[in-house]
C-alpha cells in the first residue's frame, strides 16, 4: 500500500479540473502547481491545523485581506475533522495508540477477513473521524452559501430519523408535519390534536405567550413540560425529545430541549423534503478542504506536513521543521491536537483547570446498503438510542449516522454506521454500550440479511473542551472557553478546543467567530466577495413570489414548497440557548449578567442569525 | 490588520448607488413606454414593436394596454404561420414570466387569449399545458390562478374526448385534491377544486361519499379548529343538494347532523381546557348546526341556545359584533 495513499481531492473530482497535481500538496487552490517553498517572510496570522474551525477561520482571514500561514502536521486536510481512508486510519489508530494525537485514546482498529477478501480498496472509503449533519436553518449553512464555498461541495438530504424503542427501530419520525400527522392513521384524532398543538405552539406562538407558558417548566425535564402541558404520550414524547431533537441526556431541561426541537422544525422545506443533509464525499473533513479551497484562493498560504518546531514570542519568529522561517505580525492560532513540543506546557497550563467532556465513537463498514434505515436514492439516516432503550441501561443517548455509497464515501453494496455518545464524566463504560448497541443494530439487520458481515471496525475515545449542550460556546467566559482562556495581551498564542460531540454542525460558527473576534477585535465577519455579477439574480429573487406558510398566513422568509407545518422566520441554532436566557432572565439569575452583554450587541448587520432568535 | 474598528458598511453608499441606477431603469422605462405609445397611435403593427412590447412587459406585466397592443399587433401579422410561431413562441415567453409573477392576471389572461387562437388553428398543445400547469401547482399549492387555469384546461381537454376518457380525467382530478389536501388541508382552492370534482366523479352512493368526507374533515377539525377552510367545506357538504338528496329519510339528515353537532361540541369543549375560552369558530359551526337542525323541526325563530352561542360570540369576536348583533335581531344567520 502506498504509504501517500488518499482520497480524491475536491480539485481532482472536479469534471471541469484536466490537471491533477500528483504530488502533495493535493490542494492547489488555483488550478497551478505551487512552489514548495514559502516565498514570504512575513503573515498576519499563523495557523496550525486544517481542522473545521480553522479552516473557516482562515478563509475569513484571508478574504479580508489578511496574509494568512496555514500548515498541518499531516499530509492531508482536515486534522481531528478530516475523513480517512481505510489505511490511513489505521495509521491514525497507531498514532493515536502512541499518544502522537493528543485527546484521542484507546483506538481501536479492526479489518475482517470478510472485509479483505471481498476485494475492497482502501481508498473508496472515506471514514470521517467527527461525522456531522448539517440543518437547513443554520448559521454555517447561511456562510457556506455567503462564502460560496457551498460551490465546491453537494449537499445530500438525509433519509429520516429513526428511534430504537421497545427492542426496534422501525418507527420513523411521523409527527412533525401537519401532512404527517393528517395522514397517519396510528394515530388517535387526539394525540393528532395535541402534536398540532405543541407544533404551532413551537413556531408560530407569541413570544408573551411562550415565556408564559414554559415559565414553570424552564429547568424541569422536558418530558415533564411535554406530558403536562400537552398531553403528549411517551412514543410521541420520545420522539420529539431524542430524534427530533437529539438530545444527549435524559433528564435535558425544557428550555435547552425546545430549542433543539426547534432547531429541526424550523429547518423543515428549506432544501429538500427533510430539515437536515449531509455532504457529499465526507462531512467536515470535506468543509475544512472548501474552505482552505476558498481560502487559498484569497491568497491563504498552504503547507502541509509540516511542523512548528520553534516559536520566539519576543521577536515573533516562528520556525519550521523544514528549515524554514517567518514572522508573524499578529496571532498563532494552535489546534489541540497539533500543539508542538515545545508549547506543550504552557498549553496544560491553560487547559488545567477547563472541564473536559467525552466522546466514544465506535465507526463499522458492514457489506450492506441499509436499505431498512436509507430510503430508495438517498444516502443517509440518523438512528438514536435513547437513554435506557438498551438492556444494558445506557444512561446515555446513542446516536448512529448510518451513511451508505450514495454518499461516496463506500464502495457499492456497503454502508458506514457512525455510532457516538457524549459524557461529561470519563466513563469507561461507553464503549461497551456502543458495541451494545451495534450488536443489537447488526443482528436485527442480520435476520433480513443473512450474509451480513463486518468488514471493518474503528473505536476510539476523544475529549473536548467544549461542552456537550455547547454553552461555553454560546456563552463563552475567560473562564469556561479555551480560545477565550488562552488569548492575551502579552502572548500571541491562541488555542482551539477538540471538536465537539454535537452530531450537527452547531456551534462551530460561533466558535469560529469567537476566535475570530479574539484576533481581531471585532465579532462582525464581513467578506470582502467580489459579488457584482450577482446583483442581476438577486433583483429577480425579490421579486419572485413567496409562498405564504400553511399555519402562520405570513409570507415565508424562503421561498419554497408549502405544505409542511413550517415556521419560516428565525433561523435558529443552539445559539439560542443565548438568547433564551436572556428571556427567561428572571429565572436565571446567574446567567443574567453575562447574558446582558448580548444586548448591547444588536447590529442588525450580525451575519449569522445566532442572536436573532425569536422563542 | 487593524484593530478595533468596525467594519464600515457601505449601505448609504450603496443605497445612493442603487438610487442612481434606478433613475436610469426609470427613464428608459418611460421613454419605451411614450415610444410605444406613439407607435399605437401611429397605428404602426410591426415585428420591431412586437420585440419593444416584449422588452416593456418584462418590465411591468401588469401593463394591461400594453398586453392589447402586443396582441394587436399579433392579429395584424397576415401570414398564418407566422402568427402560429408568435403564439407559441409567446407561450414559452409567458412561461417565463410566470415564474417571476404567478399572481398577475395578465399574464394568465394572454396565455388563455394565446391559447384559444392556437384552438382556432387546431393547434393547441393542451397536454403541454396540463404538465405544466401541475409542474405549477406543485411549487405553490394554494396560488388559485393556477388552480383556475387547470380547471380551464381540464375543460378543454374533456371537449375532444369520449365519456369513458372523461370518467377517468374526472377520478384523476378528484385524487388530486386528496392529495393536495393531505398535503396541507388549510387550502381553499384545493377544497372548492374538490367541490367542483366530486360530483363529476361517478359514486357508487354518494350517502357513503358524504360519510367518507365528513370523516376525513373530522381530523381536519381535531387538528386545527381556527382553520376557516375545513369548515366552509362541512357547510358546503351538509347543505348541497347533491348530498342532500343522496339521504334517504329525514331521520337519516338528522343524525348527520346530530353527529357533526356531538364533534364540534367536543372539540369545543377541548378548546375550552386547553385555552379557557370557547373557540370561535366551533362556536359559529354550533350555531349552524342548530339552525339547521331547527329548521328540519321547522323551527324558524332562533331558539335561547342559539340566541346564547351568539351572544358569546359577540364578546369572543368584537370585530364583527355588529354582524352578530345583526344576526339577533333578524334572527337569521348570514355568511
Amino acid at each position: 500500500m502506498n504509504r501517500t495513499e488518499r482520497r480524491k481531492s475536491m480539485a481532482e473530482r472536479r469534471p471541469s479540473t484536466t490537471y491533477t497535481p500528483n504530488v502533495i500538496p493535493q490542494l492547489a487552490g488555483l488550478e497551478k502547481p505551487q512552489n514548495q517553498y514559502l516565498e514570504i517572510d512575513n503573515c498576519d496570522v499563523l495557523i496550525l491545523g486544517t481542522g473545521l474551525q480553522e479552516s473557516i477561520l482562515a478563509s475569513i482571514l484571508a478574504w479580508q485581506g489578511s496574509q494568512v500561514l496555514h500548515i498541518d502536521k499531516n499530509n492531508y486536510y482536515g486534522d481531528s475533522s478530516c475523513t480517512l481512508t481505510i489505511e490511513q486510519s489505521k495509521k491514525w489508530s497507531n498514532e493515536v495508540n502512541q499518544g502522537k494525537i493528543p485527546h484521542f485514546q484507546e483506538a481501536k482498529f479492526e479489518v475482517f477477513p470478510g472485509g479483505n477478501n471481498q476485494g475492497f480498496n482502501s481508498k473508496d472509503f472515506g471514514i470521517d473521524l467527527t461525522p456531522k449533519i448539517m440543518f437547513c436553518q443554520s448559521d454555517l449553512l447561511t456562510f457556506l452559501i455567503k462564502s460560496r464555498v457551498y460551490r465546491y461541495l453537494e449537499f445530500q438530504s438525509l433519509s429520516n430519523f429513526h428511534v430504537f424503542e421497545n427492542d426496534d427501530f422501525l418507527q420513523k419520525i411521523n409527527s412533525t408535519t401537519k401532512q404527517d400527522i393528517f395522514i397517519d392513521k396510528s394515530l388517535s384524532l387526539m394525540t393528532k390534536r395535541n402534536l398540532m398543538k405543541f407544533l404551532k405552539f413551537v413556531l408560530i406562538e407569541s413570544n408573551e405567550t411562550y415565556k408564559e407558558k414554559i415559565k414553570n417548566w424552564i429547568n424541569k425535564p422536558i418530558q415533564e413540560f411535554l406530558k403536562n402541558e400537552f398531553k403528549l404520550e411517551d412514543p410521541q414524547i420520545n420522539e420529539l425529545v431524542y430524534a427530533i431533537g437529539l438530545s444527549t441526556k435524559q433528564d435535558l431541561n425544557t428550555k435547552e430541549a425546545l430549542i433543539r426541537i426547534k432547531r429541526f422544525l424550523s429547518s423543515f422545506d428549506i432544501y429538500g423534503k427533510f430539515p437536515c443533509m449531509v455532504s457529499k464525499y465526507g462531512g467536515p473533513g470535506e468543509l475544512s478542504q472548501g474552505f482552505c479551497r476558498s481560502s487559498a484562493v484569497a491568497g491563504g498560504i498552504y503547507k502541509l506536513n509540516t511542523k512548528l518546531a520553534d516559536f520566539d514570542p519576543e521577536l515573533k519568529i516562528g520556525h519550521f521543521d523544514d528549515g524554514s522561517h517567518i514572522k508573524i505580525n499578529e496571532k498563532v492560532i494552535i489546534s489541540s491536537s497539533q500543539i508542538p513540543h515545545f508549547l506543550q506546557s504552557t498549553y496544560n497550563q491553560i487547559t488545567h483547570n477547563l472541564k473536559k467532556n467525552y466522546i466514544s465513537r465506535l465507526t463499522v463498514i458492514v457489506n450492506s446498503s441499509s436499505n431498512k434505515f436509507i430510503q430508495n436514492n438517498e444516502s443517509s439516516a440518523v438512528l438514536v438510542f435513547p437513554p435506557f432503550s438498551l438492556e444494558i441501561n445506557n444512561t446515555t443517548t446513542i446516536q448512529c449516522l448510518i451513511q451508505n455509497h450514495q454518499s461516496e464515501i463506500c464502495s457499492k453494496g456497503t454502508s458506514i454506521w457512525y455510532f457516538s455518545t457524549t459524557t461529561n464524566k470519563d466513563v469507561k463504560i461507553n464503549q461497551k454500550i456502543l458495541q451494545f448497541a451495534f450488536e443489537k443494530m447488526f443482528n436485527k439487520v442480520k435476520i433480513d440479511e443473512p450474509n451480513l458481515e463486518i468488514i471493518y471496525k474503528l473505536q476510539y475515545n476523544q475529549e473536548t473542551y467544549i461542552a456537550n449542550n455547547l454553552l461555553n460556546v454560546f456563552k463563552p467566559t475567560i473562564e469556561n472557553n479555551i480560545i477565550l482562556k488562552s488569548n492575551n495581551e502579552t502572548s500571541p498564542l491562541i488555542f482551539t478546543s477538540p471538536p465537539s460531540g454535537e452530531i450537527s454542525y452547531d456551534g462551530i460558527m460561533t466558535d469560529v467567530i469567537n476566535c475570530y473576534s479574539q484576533i481581531t477585535g471585532d465579532d462582525n465577519i464581513d467578506l470582502d466577495l467580489d459579488s457584482s455579477d450577482e446583483e442581476d439574480n438577486k433583483e429577480n429573487e425579490i421579486q419572485q413570489y413567496q409562498p405564504i406558510d400553511a399555519v402562520t398566513g405570513m409570507p415565508r422568509k424562503k421561498s419554497s414548497v408549502s405544505g409542511g407545518i413550517v415556521g419560516g422566520g428565525s433561523s435558529t441554532n443552539l445559539g439560542a440557548l443565548n438568547e433564551h436566557a436572556i428571556e427567561s432572565s428572571d429565572e436565571d439569575e446567574d446567567e443574567d449578567e453575562e447574558m446582558n452583554v448580548n444586548d448591547d450587541d444588536d447590529d442588525q448587520h450580525q451575519p449569522f442569525g445566532v442572536h436573532d432568535m425569536e422563542l | 490588520m487593524q484593530h478595533g474598528i468596525k467594519r464600515q458598511h457601505l449601505s448609504e453608499e450603496a443605497k445612493k448607488s442603487k438610487l442612481e441606477k434606478d433613475q436610469i431603469k426609470i427613464k428608459n422605462y418611460k421613454s419605451l413606454v411614450d415610444q410605444l405609445f406613439q407607435f399605437r397611435d401611429d397605428n404602426l403593427y410591426n415585428e420591431d414593436i412586437f420585440k419593444l412590447t416584449t422588452k416593456c412587459l418584462l418590465i411591468n406585466p401588469e401593463f394591461y394596454t400594453m398586453w392589447n397592443y402586443r396582441r394587436e399587433i399579433l392579429l395584424n401579422l397576415n401570414n398564418t404561420e407566422i402568427f402560429i410561431n408568435y403564439l407559441k413562441e409567446d407561450l414559452i415567453f409567458l412561461l417565463g414570466l410566470l415564474k417571476k409573477f404567478p399572481k398577475c392576471y395578465w399574464i394568465w389572461n394572454h396565455r388563455k387569449w394565446c391559447l384559444m387562437e392556437l384552438v382556432d388553428l387546431n393547434k393547441a398543445d393542451w397536454d403541454f399545458e396540463f404538465n405544466t400547469i401541475s409542474k405549477l401547482l406543485e411549487l405553490d399549492e394554494r396560488n388559485f390562478h393556477c388552480w383556475q387555469y387547470r380547471r380551464y384546461i381540464i375543460a378543454n381537454m374533456k371537449k375532444d374526448l369520449d365519456s369513458t376518457v372523461i370518467e377517468e380525467i374526472d377520478r384523476r382530478e378528484f385524487d388530486y385534491t386528496t392529495t393536495k389536501i393531505q398535503n396541507n388541508f388549510s387550502n381553499f382552492s384545493a377544497w372548492h377544486q374538490r367541490a367542483c370534482s366530486i360530483k363529476l366523479v361517478k359514486h357508487e352512493n354518494s350517502y357513503d361519499c358524504l360519510k367518507d368526507e365528513l370523516d376525513l374533515i373530522k381530523t381536519g377539525i381535531f387538528m386545527s379548529p381556527e382553520d376557516t377552510s375545513i369548515w366552509l367545506y362541512v357547510k358546503y357538504l351538509l347543505t348541497d343538494t347533491f348530498f342532500i338528496d343522496s339521504i334517504k329519510s329525514k331521520n337519516d339528515y338528522m343524525d348527520i347532523l346530530q353527529d357533526q353537532l356531538k364533534v364540534v361540541e367536543e372539540v369545543n369543549e377541548l378548546e375550552n381546557e386547553d385555552t379557557g375560552k370557547d373557540n370561535v369558530e366551533c362556536l359559529k359551526m354550533i350555531i349552524f348546526l342548530k339552525d339547521l337542525i331547527m329548521k328540519q323541526e321547522g323551527n324558524d325563530k332562533f331558539d335561547k341556545d342559539i340566541q346564547n352561542i351568539i351572544h358569546k360570540l359577540v364578546d369572543l369576536d368584537p370585530l364583527r359584533k355588529g354582524r352578530y348583533k345583526d344576526m339577533l335581531q333578524n334572527q337569521v344567520l348570514t355568511e
